[in-house]
């Protein structure tokens, strides 16, 4: 598939994705796989935060892009392309949460230690990777509810009202995925510290 | 604490929101091969419905084909037939009895084809000869077997007159086919019976084509039988039995439909082709009564009442909250036939824009239909074809969207009653042929393909307009009245 990236101004950028998704809706295999060279970085990045592994995310990422071609007539070219794009690769990945464990959870979070966290140091101690596989790591439902609040902005109502839970349940899941998260940082700085 | 873990969701964000990985190679090929697969089952769907009127249409074709074989092989049988009856004499199954029950005696008169024949190219070939011969009665004859002769002549002139009789006689010539069926003629041109009362003709099909009009008519007839003069009650001769109908009879149908829609797109949104390809026609069908009047041998009127029902899936996809007729918002759901709200029961107040996550919408309409059609029909032996077409009124009866939306883990099923966008009345034309056997004389069995299109739009007020059309084989039974 030939690699090709869109630079231009943004009224080029918009009249180029019009044409891409004008030729998609066509089903022209190209149009199609251009639009999927253009996007599959950013959406597979977003499929992993919610994947407890790549091939999970792989899988998310091929759905959502299958959705998106199948409901790219539908797209009213209002908003971002980009967000709308990654709204249905939400859409996929709570799809998969759903379809798969539903297993209850206990978490021992009675023995998290916490430091006092200054992110740009941690930044610069901790790889993006590493803190990706942190979320990655996240039992399902804590990690579906801290990508959903965190990343999308979602609040808790919409949370529970989009799992099927209690509003309650939903703050719940992100405290502990918090704690979680807090915990693996401070290993993670300490690690680093002792080299 | 709490601001560390405040802390922790900003460090996520910043690190992750905007992250950007590089997907393996392959994933691609993944990708394809499920818009392959799905373009596969796409086009499946799209060559099955071509697939059954193949199917449809093959099996008239081929039923047609075999009746006009099986047709032109009896009607060369009968000719063979009549051919050798014309070297017969001459006892009739119809030959009457006498008060003793015994036979009377029955003189039979052999027409002589060939010479007929030979006369006829004496004065040029016509174009219609013969194409059948039944039977030729004489009743209360005092003939014998010279005067036929005289009759194949037809250069004799008698000096009486005579009646003779039609029944379903044609006669040919250049300009036209008249029929006479069942009335009585005087025609002083054959008399060269001088007794001769009545002729009954059957079936007797014969040219004028070279012949001159002032020559008395020619006949030909492969068994003419003549009977003794005692003979004089007619009805001692069988008769057809006919069975006198109203000329109504009731057509009880079902037809399942292939149905589609034609999608006009008045301000050229694409909305139209969206629908299209978003939408599939499932099982529809179309059921009722029809009320048939006879006119004549070959004409008919119908009319009668029918109900359609249509349903139509909708894929998956993502609708959006706005404001409904009342103000309210609720999310809204487009269907090629209209539109209708839903509001989730567990769904709080939504925000303009918002959206939801529809798994299938199916939505279902329901007309009552009443037609006025014409119909001309053919009767072969006891196959009868015919055509029909016509226009039908249809008034809505009911209009309904079910729709399956996520709720949590589980879906939830949410149904609308009302349709917007929906007119009450829309009209259609039809035309259909057909093909029927003839179980018993007021009872056929008719198989009746029929396609039905909208004449006007089943919508109003929307942006995509909708001509259903339909094709169905519909299953009848045509009971006389």
């Amino acid at each position: 598939m030939a690699s090709t990236t869109i630079n231009a101004n943004p009224d080029d950028i918009a009249g180029k994705i019009r044409e891409l998704i004008q030729g998609c809706i066509n089903g022209d295999r190209q149009s199609q796989g251009r639009l999927y060279e253009q996007f599959s970085s950013k959406m597979f990045a977003v499929c992993l935060r919610y994947s407890k592994n790549q091939e999970e995310a792989e899988e998310i990422m091929q759905e959502g892009f299958v959705q998106v071609f199948k409901s790219l007539r539908n797209y009213k070219y209002a908003g971002s392309f980009e967000g709308w794009i990654r709204k249905i690769m939400v859409y996929c990945a709570i799809q998969q949460y759903r379809s798969r464990s539903k297993l209850g959870l206990i978490v021992d979070i009675e023995t998290i230690q916490t430091v006092q966290i200054c992110r740009d140091d941690i930044l610069a101690t901790i790889q993006k990777k590493e803190l990706l596989q942190m979320v990655q790591a996240l039992p399902p439902a804590y990690r579906v509810v801290f990508n959903l609040h965190v990343f999308e902005g979602m609040k808790h109502r919409e949370i529970a009202l989009e799992l099927g839970i209690s509003e309650g349940t939903s703050k719940s899941n992100l405290f502990d995925a918090k704690q979680i998260l807090q915990k693996a940082v401070t290993n993670s700085l300490k690690i680093a510290k002792s080299y | 604490m709490d601001e560390n873990l405040h802390n922790i969701e900003d460090l996520f964000y910043k690190a992750l929101d905007d992250n950007e990985q590089k997907p393996p190679a392959n994933s691609w090929d993944e990708v394809e091969k499920r818009l392959d697969k799905d373009n596969i089952i796409s086009i499946r769907k799209k060559y099955t419905s071509l697939k059954r009127i193949a199917i449809l249409l093959l099996l008239l074709l081929g039923i047609s084909l075999y009746e006009m074989n099986r047709m032109q092989d009896n009607n060369n049988t009968k000719n063979m037939n009549a051919g050798i009856a014309l070297q017969q004499t001459n006892r009739s199954i119809n030959q009457p009895l006498n008060k003793k029950g015994k036979n009377l005696p029955v003189q039979s008169i052999e027409p002589e084809r060939t010479k007929l024949n030979s006369v006829f190219e004496e004065t040029g070939t016509p174009a219609n000869i013969l194409q059948k011969i039944h039977t030729v009665r004489m009743i209360n004859s005092e003939t014998d077997i010279y005067k036929k002769q005289s009759l194949f002549n037809y250069s004799l002139s008698l000096n009486s007159f005579n009646k003779i009789k039609f029944n379903n006689a044609r006669i040919a010539d250049d300009k036209y086919l008249s029929i006479h069926n069942g009335h009585e003629e005087v025609l002083n041109q054959i008399p060269f019976y001088e007794s001769l009362k009545n002729i009954t003709i059957e079936n007797v099909v014969y040219s004028t084509t070279s012949i001159n009009t002032k020559q008395p008519l020619p006949f030909l007839v492969p068994t003419i039988k003549t009977f003794d003069t005692d003979t004089r009650n007619v009805a001692h001769i069988p008769k057809k039995k006919t069975e006198k109908f109203s000329g109504f009879s009731i057509t009880p149908f079902f037809s399942p439909d292939i149905a589609w829609y034609r999608l006009q797109d008045d301000n050229q949104s694409g909305n139209a082709n969206n629908l299209e390809s978003g939408e599939n026609h499932e099982f529809s069908s179309t059921y009722g009564a029809l009320i048939d009047y006879t006119i004549n041998k070959h004409w008919g009127i119908q009319s009668g009442i029918t109900l359609s029902n249509t349903n139509i899936i909708g894929e998956s996809e993502i609708i959006y909250a706005s404001p409904d007729n009342t103000g309210s918002i609720k999310y809204q759901v487009n269907t090629s036939s209209g539109y209708g709200f839903i509001l989730p029961s567990y769904s709080s107040n939504p925000a303009i824009g918002d959206s939801l996550f529809v798994l299938t919408s199916t939505h279902s309409l329901r007309y009552i239909g009443i037609p006025f059609s014409a119909t001309y029909r053919v009767e072969k032996n006891k196959f009868i074809f015919l055509a029909t077409t016509g226009m039908s009124i249809n008034f809505l009866t009911k209009a309904r969207i079910e729709t399956s939306v996520e709720k949590g883990t589980d879906n939830s099923t949410e149904k609308i009653n009302d349709i917007k966008g929906l007119k009450e009345i829309y009209f259609s034309g039809l035309a259909g042929t057909g093909i029927g056997y003839e179980l018993s004389k007021k009872m056929t069995l008719l198989f009746t393909p029929t396609f039905r299109f909208a004449y006007n739009s089943i919508n109003k007020n929307t942006s995509v307009k909708s001509y259903p059309r339909t094709f169905g084989s519909a299953i009848s039974l045509q009971v006389g009245l």
